[in-house]
């Protein structure tokens, strides 16, 4: 077709149409080099070295070779073939490591039906028998926020901003988690470098999260909406979820150990569930006050769960008790806001004003306690409110190693990838943070972000056009 | 001057040892023996006596009398002119719950549990304590036919959630008929839309839980024939509570207004060989008292109050007065935090509107719903054995002038109007205190007016 269409064309026209090919392929081709253009040798020379695995170096250097540390010290020889960056003034990191987040999730449209079916009146009113009613309540899974087998890494979009703004902070890793419904799915740990997610995936699933304010709204009204609608239904759901997935597990034992036997039904959920109840895989849910901790002990006690906690917003009033149940903590960052409100005689509760005002002064007080926890920004928007709660919980007296360390080794321990990450070693996969000096500092701006040995140049993020204008404007 | 100096020291030697003395009481008050003297005591068991004491030894009564004298080492507290009464109990409350008192979304769901979601520190806890109430049951609201299990909490202000729960309590069931559950003035969106829907969705519901008995009986005898490809039926967290109703393992509350309903519940409850232990509110109980005494149902209902609903238009403040002289047994609810701090006021309304007497009243709120609880072998009434849950007030708790002076459980003082006013003084410190850090840490920060706690829109309302 193509031929006898060209056939058809004059002389010129052909000639034209061969040139512009010739055009578009010398671009294409030309684009291609710039990438693979890109140093896979560096040096990074004159720094103040941080390893968090020994004593800080004052001047020393870094090799990074293929994405990988090659060397580190005080007198390392420079290879020939190494491009050189003179970080004099500059003090290196090794990569921070947000062990639970949502940075570059967009959890696809089926992620989203989870939650939209609490906007879904179900079936009207007048209906003829109780059964079919209540059978029609209960949507399939992916309605009923039962999407264990998702996996993060499935639903991350490479080109999401805000995997930049948290590799403008210093962040190089990830844990990030699905969230929406009650089994959102399962953790994927990610280094925050791309373009393409294949690049990106260290660990396509480390966890499970349960999520027991999976709806969102909290209290279940009278009616309405898709069960569970309440805490006390969303517990019972959890209950019943894992008590199927034992029983699913046993049917199916039973049905591949002895012919005869009844085959069970296939569920993509309760198959994938399996690992939680081996112990496999550990199990994330999140708590913040005493009694939410207590609810998520006692469910992982009764099930025997591989339990990580996350949150733990006040869990220093039961530090004692994740202590002596060497229960490991995400701790999240998160402070409390002040009530919003226009009312001139509002008066705070005391209490809440106890959490807020109290809230930085938790992660010093789960250190002092001898708790196991990495700083976690689970979802807050701007990865760079994460890095000055650090800061803040660091003046509330939180040890300034006990945060860095919070941030890079304890996590890698926790996601059994201490011996890749962590730490400023040789072997160790090359995540490197050049900052202008203490990384926990509000002055402090990161300069380079090295990411499995790519460099990133961390350009100032532009006051968006919106920000001063926009929304506070006059008159408002 | 070396003569002072002794006094001195002697003096010293004396306070230090008063204040070890009285370091030993504070611990004994807590964990060992406690007399309380020369208060009228209303034991609601075996009526009142005038001048007597009441002997507290490990959490328990030990001993009540006109002359008990004070073992050495006791704490004593001197309640002369005052009353002391058994800690109260509200039979119906939804106090102390996290994240929604109905989980409304199904017209039946049994499998959701008030006791996984009890929160330690709903205030109403401590405000409760303050109007002589001891042991509460907080239920899963009235929005579907079967609801989630309730539980018996003992008011323990301070301690966890599982410091709240009353040990031993027999596990209940929350039923609801009428408007609430047909949604009624709501948008309507979930079967039952009728009373007869409702009867429906109860006996299914009945019929399910008879099916998956024997589904489990069926498999035990196959494991026990050791039979190899025997699958064990899914354990289903909906049915189990309804079988435990089925095999008397656990007690009704069936939440109905109208007598109709009622008599709907008790045919269908003899249908399924199960007790309705208690009808809650059964305002119209007084028109079908021979029915419901016979059935052996307890009616757990308001003082006064009508008319807030079509279902409630045949209600009267006569309704506890005349199940009790027709031989049954009625308590009094408060289904509302606040009302739930003067019950003893609810109670003696029986005394004018139907005319029982002083211990009837107050058995009410005490033995009755001890008895409705299946707790009354260890509250509800002051006799040696029963644990020391008790309430000392300044006059008769059937009078309108009486505060609660102390609240007491296990033999452990939990309100003290006393210690109550020197702790309003130092949360007010420490709110200062906490409100100059948070300006310190945010000055950008608005500024707050502090004008009293917006006291009226936080006044806890009837669930109805």
């Amino acid at each position: 077709m193509t031929l006898t269409c060209m056939r058809s064309l004059s002389h010129r026209a052909r000639w034209r149409i061969y040139t512009l090919a010739c055009m578009a392929f010398l671009i294409a081709a030309s684009a291609q080099p710039v990438k693979t253009e890109e140093p896979l040798v560096f040096a990074i020379t004159n720094a103040k070295i941080i390893p968090v695995a020994g004593a800080p170096i004052e001047k020393g250097s870094i090799v990074v070779r293929r994405g990988i540390i090659e060397a580190v010290g005080a007198n390392v020889t420079i290879p020939p073939d190494a491009r050189v960056i003179d970080a004099a003034g500059l003090t290196v990191y090794p990569g921070l490591i947000d062990a639970f987040s949502d940075i570059g999730l967009e959890e696809s449209t089926a992620a989203r039906g989870a939650a939209a079916a609490t906007a879904t009146p179900a079936p009207g009113r007048g209906a003829q028998q109780a059964q079919p009613q209540q059978q029609s309540n209960i949507p399939p899974d992916e309605r009923q926020g039962l999407t264990a087998y998702r996996r993060a890494f499935e639903e991350i979009n490479p080109a999401n901003r805000k995997i930049e703004s948290a590799r403008a902070v210093g962040i190089t890793t990830t844990l990030v988690m699905p969230r929406r419904g009650f089994f959102p799915g399962q953790g994927s740990l990610v280094n925050l470098s791309g373009p393409e997610i294949s690049q990106m995936v260290i660990k396509p699933s480390t966890s499970f999260f349960i999520n027991l304010a999976g709806r969102g709204g909290g209290g279940g009204g009278g009616g309405g909406g898709a069960y569970p609608g309440s805490l006390m239904g969303i517990l019972a759901f959890v209950k019943q979820t894992l008590l199927d997935a034992d029983q699913y597990a046993v049917a199916w034992n039973i049905y591949q150990a002895t012919p005869g036997a009844e085959r069970p039904e296939y569920s993509r959920a309760l198959e994938a569930l399996q690992p939680v109840l081996k112990r496999e895989a550990f199990v994330i849910l999140a708590a913040n006050s005493p009694a939410e901790i207590q609810r998520a002990l006692d469910l992982a006690e009764s099930f025997k769960l591989n339990l990580v906690l996350m949150g733990c917003g006040e869990g220093g009033k039961v530090a004692s008790t994740l202590k002596s149940r060497n229960i490991p903590v995400l701790l999240a960052v998160k402070y409390p806001d002040r009530p919003a409100t226009t009312d001139p005689d509002f008066r705070e509760e005391l209490d809440s004003l106890r959490r807020r005002v109290e809230a930085p002064a938790n992660a010093a007080a789960l250190a002092k306690a001898g708790v196991r926890f990495a700083l976690v920004s689970d979802d807050m928007a701007n990865p760079r409110d994460f890095i000055t709660n650090v800061g803040r919980a660091i003046e509330a007296g939180l040890d300034r190693d006990v945060a860095l360390r919070a941030l890079t080794l304890t996590p890698a321990e926790l996601l059994g990838v201490s011996d890749r990450l962590g730490t400023i070693e040789k072997n160790k996969t090359a995540n490197l943070v050049l900052a202008t000096g203490d990384i926990f500092d509000q002055k402090t701006r990161v300069k380079y972000a090295f990411v499995d040995g790519r460099k990133f140049d961390i350009v100032e993020p532009q006051p968006s056009p919106s920000g001063a204008a926009g929304r506070g404007g006059p008159g408002r | 001057m070396p003569n002072r100096f002794k006094i001195h020291i002697k003096i010293l030697f004396i306070l230090a040892v008063l204040a070890m003395v009285c370091a030993a009481w504070a611990q004994m008050g807590s964990s060992g023996v406690v007399l309380i003297k020369d208060a009228t005591i209303l034991t609601v068991s075996h009526g009142n006596i005038a001048k007597g004491s009441i002997l507290i030894r490990d959490g328990k009564i030990a001993a009540v009398g006109p002359n008990l004298t004070a073992p050495a080492g006791a704490a004593v507290i001197d309640a002369t002119g005052q009353f002391v009464m058994p800690g109260i109990i509200d039979p119906h409350s939804h106090i102390a719950i996290a994240g929604g008192i109905n989980e409304g979304t199904l017209a039946v769901t049994s499998m959701v549990a008030i006791e996984d979601v009890l929160d330690p520190t709903d205030i109403n806890i401590y405000r409760e304590l303050a109007g002589g109430v001891t042991t509460t049951l907080t239920m899963h609201g009235s929005a579907n036919p079967i609801g989630g299990t309730n539980a018996v909490i003992k008011l323990r202000w301070g301690k966890d959630a599982k410091g709240l729960l009353f040990k031993g309590a027999k596990p209940t069931l929350k039923f609801a008929l009428g408007e609430n559950v047909k949604r009624s003035g709501a948008a309507a969106t979930r079967y039952p839309a009728t009373r007869m829907g409702t009867e429906d969705v109860i006996r299914t519901a009945f019929i399910e839980a008879r099916d998956y008995m024997r589904a489990w009986d069926e498999y035990k005898k196959r494991v026990a024939a050791s039979d190899k490809i025997a699958i064990p039926p899914k354990k289903d967290l909906k049915l189990e509570p309804l079988v435990e109703v089925l095999r008397g393992e656990r007690t009704t509350n069936v939440h109905g207004y109208r007598a109709d309903e009622m008599l709907m519940m008790l045919r269908l409850a003899d249908e399924f060989g199960f007790k309705v232990n208690s009808f809650e509110h059964g305002l119209e109980a007084y028109k079908i008292a021979k029915e419901i005494v016979a059935h052996g149902a307890i009616v757990s209902t308001f003082s006064d109050g009508w008319a807030y609903k079509i279902e409630a238009y045949d209600s009267i403040p006569y309704n506890a007065a005349i199940i009790t002289r027709k031989g049954g047994m009625a308590c009094i609810n408060s289904d509302s935090a606040e009302e739930a701090r003067h019950l003893n006021q609810e109670a003696a309304k029986t005394m004018k509107y139907g005319g029982l007497s002083e211990q009837e009243a107050l058995a009410l709120v005490t033995l009755n719903p001890a008895k409705e609880l299946r707790i009354d072998d260890r509250v509800g009434a002051i006799d040696p054995g029963k644990d020391a849950d008790l309430v000392i007030w300044n006059h008769h708790p059937l009078s309108v002038y009486a505060v609660a002076q102390k609240t007491m459980i296990d033999g452990e003082i939990y309100f003290d109007i006393q210690k109550d006013q020197e702790m309003r003084k130092r949360t007010e410190e420490e709110r200062k205190s906490l409100e100059a850090l948070d300006k310190k840490n945010a000055p950008q920060g608005r500024g707050r007016g502090s004008a009293p706690d917006n006291f009226i829109n936080k006044i806890p309302h009837r669930q109805d």
